[in-house]
């Protein structure tokens, strides 16, 4: 669809300049390095020129980092674990690529491009655990054959963002994104999808879940885009947020943009604390205050861990959570009261 | 067992319970009966400690521990248990799970170790089998999407486990069919003792019919205003409430 454009329909104001300031710097300039970049299953490659009239417009932060970025060349199944106290600024192309896990330890800023024109089932997790600032964007699309199953764990970061701009291209093909925002302090994690179903009959489903602490920010803001003609659509959208403290933020911004007549599309967004009524029940059978309290936000998030992910990525994905529960619920939690 | 001694409650600015007091000895099942918006179910809740209710007066005292100090889930280690008239739904809590949290946090208040997976599941087969509750509820969300009369058995499978010295059955009938009524009723039945004493929330004679009460008390206002043996629900279900509630 000519005169489309990715960053007007999903981020309308150009405001990364000022919220995303950590990352600006570090996606448009400066130097980075490969150290502490640990590649399984590929190793570095050269530049592959990506045509982004494949993507209409891409998203803010894929662009520069193309640019600039040092390329993996990924195999079948490739992990890639960050770490290190350098800036890094990634790019992978994901043509050949089935399943690819990042696992993000790096005290420095660090920029990853995903890019591709996919044309078989392509598995992605990410789970980013530091606070340096980080951005995953990806820009892919699903031809025939196609389909993609993604999950990203934020935490911590002060500025995380993870960008997914995907193109459903043939009929058949199929999209799950799955996101899990664990906030705590002032962190700031940010969820940003954009979804253009072009052909009929093409299916996705969205969840992004949050937890928020302290003075943390999360934000989902996602678009679903059905063209003229995309009969058959099926797409989802849902965004539940559980706040458990009176500073803690959640924005949603779930969007529809219809084109087409013969689709079924829904969106669904929650912001809530955490039950009295519940949490009560729980403690009138004996379980302690902060038992029931851990119980009930747990309740929130076990569902986040997919089990197509590799077992170890699951197990450190169930680890985040453990460490987030006992962070964020102390007896002292000032909750309802 | 429990003395209740001119207890005043009230909810925001509304009072609810205007000095209500009953004593309810060892082994014996009390029911509660009277019209809708009388106080019972603020009762119930004002007992298990509902964080929307304050007390403003008076006391609760179970086997010598006052409960209106206590939290919620102390008052549950003391021995009290409410089963609810509207069990809460948790969805992601799995309901096995939950039994097991419960049943070792009332072992841990005894001083005894906690049971592993396969020794609680031995100690839960009795309960289950006396609730006569599908046990594939049990690897489901906490009475997610649970009917009305699987919620119900699944309060009393609860009840069973955690063995109180005092329970409160909150309109255990309600929303039951005859045969729930029935199984329901049973269970209860098999677990009086001399050392558990009951007290039943109902609208209905239909109940006490199943349970048969050695006390029954009306409430209305917020107060217990008559109280006589089972005889006085059948005059109940016979004559209404007015003539208790105006004399």
């Amino acid at each position: 669809m000519k005169g489309v454009h990715l960053n007007d329909a999903i981020c309308q104001d150009a405001r990364w300049a000022a919220e995303w300031a950590p990352l600006a710097s570090l996606v448009m300039s400066g130097t980075t390095a490969t150290d502490g970049v640990h590649i399984q299953g590929g190793g570095w490659g050269g530049a592959v020129s990506v045509e982004s009239s494949l993507f209409m417009d891409l998203p803010w932060f894929t662009q520069p980092l193309l640019e600039q970025a040092h390329w993996i060349a990924p195999h079948d199944h490739c992990v890639v674990t960050l770490s290190g106290d350098q800036p890094q600024r990634l790019a992978l192309s994901l043509a050949s690529t089935r399943y690819l896990s990042i696992v993000n330890d790096s005290s420095a800023p660090v920029g990853v491009a995903l890019v591709g024109d996919l044309h078989q089932p392509v598995a992605i997790s990410v789970l980013h655990r530091s606070k340096a600032p980080v951005v995953v964007s990806s820009a892919l699309r699903l031809g025939a054959g196609g389909s993609l199953s993604a999950h990203g764990v934020l935490t911590q970061s002060v500025c995380g963002v993870m960008e997914w701009a995907i193109q459903l291209a043939a009929p058949q093909v199929s999209v799950s994104l799955q996101g899990l925002h664990l906030g705590v302090d002032a962190s700031s994690l940010w969820t940003r999808s954009f979804l253009r179903h072009d052909v009929p009959d093409t299916t996705a489903t969205q969840l992004l879940k949050s937890v928020g602490h302290g003075k943390s920010y999360s934000e989902y803001d996602g678009t679903v885009w059905v063209s003229h003609g995309a009969h058959g659509t099926d797409s989802t959208q849902r965004n539940p947020n559980l706040l458990l403290t009176p500073s803690a933020r959640a924005i949603s911004k779930p969007q529809l943009r219809i084109y087409a007549d013969d689709v079924t599309c829904g969106h669904g967004a929650t912001v809530s604390q955490v039950s009295d009524e519940e949490w009560w029940y729980l403690r009138s059978r004996g379980l302690s205050r902060s038992e029931a309290y851990a119980l009930l936000i747990e309740a929130f998030i076990h569902d986040m861990v997919p089990e197509w992910v590799h077992p170890q990525h699951q197990l450190a994905i169930q680890s985040v959570m453990g460490s987030y529960l006992s962070r964020v619920n102390p007896g002292g939690v000032s909750c309802q009261r | 067992m429990l003395t209740i001694d001119s207890l005043v409650a009230s909810i925001g600015e509304d009072p609810i319970l205007n000095g209500l007091s009953l004593h309810i000895p060892s082994g014996e099942v009390h029911a509660i009966m009277g019209p809708n918006g009388s106080g019972k179910s603020t009762l119930s809740k004002v007992l298990a400690g509902h964080p929307a209710y304050q007390v403003t007066a008076g006391s609760a005292v179970l086997d010598g521990v006052s409960l209106l100090d206590l939290d919620p889930e102390e008052r549950a280690l003391a021995g009290l248990f409410l089963a609810f008239q509207y069990p809460v739904e948790v969805p992601g809590v799995q309901n096995e799970a939950f039994l097991k949290m419960a049943y070792n946090a009332h072992r841990k208040a005894k001083g005894l170790s906690e049971l592993d997976a396969v020794d609680f599941a031995a100690a839960l087969s009795g309960p289950l089998s006396t609730v006569q509750l599908d046990e594939a509820l049990l690897s489901r969300s906490l009475n997610h999407g649970f009917s009305g009369g699987e919620k119900k058995r699944n309060e009393v499978l609860q009840m069973a486990l955690l063995n109180p010295k005092m329970a409160i059955l909150d309109e255990i009938d309600s929303g039951l069919d005859i045969d729930a009524l029935r199984t329901v009723a049973s269970a209860v039945n098999a677990l009086r003792s001399p050392d558990r004493s009951f007290l039943l929330i109902t609208h209905y004679q239909r109940l006490l019919s199943y349970i048969e009460p050695d006390v029954v008390h009306i409430m209305a206002n917020g107060v217990i205003v008559k109280t006589g043996d089972k005889q006085l629900a059948l005059e109940v279900e016979q004559r209404g409430y007015d003539w208790v509630v105006v004399s």
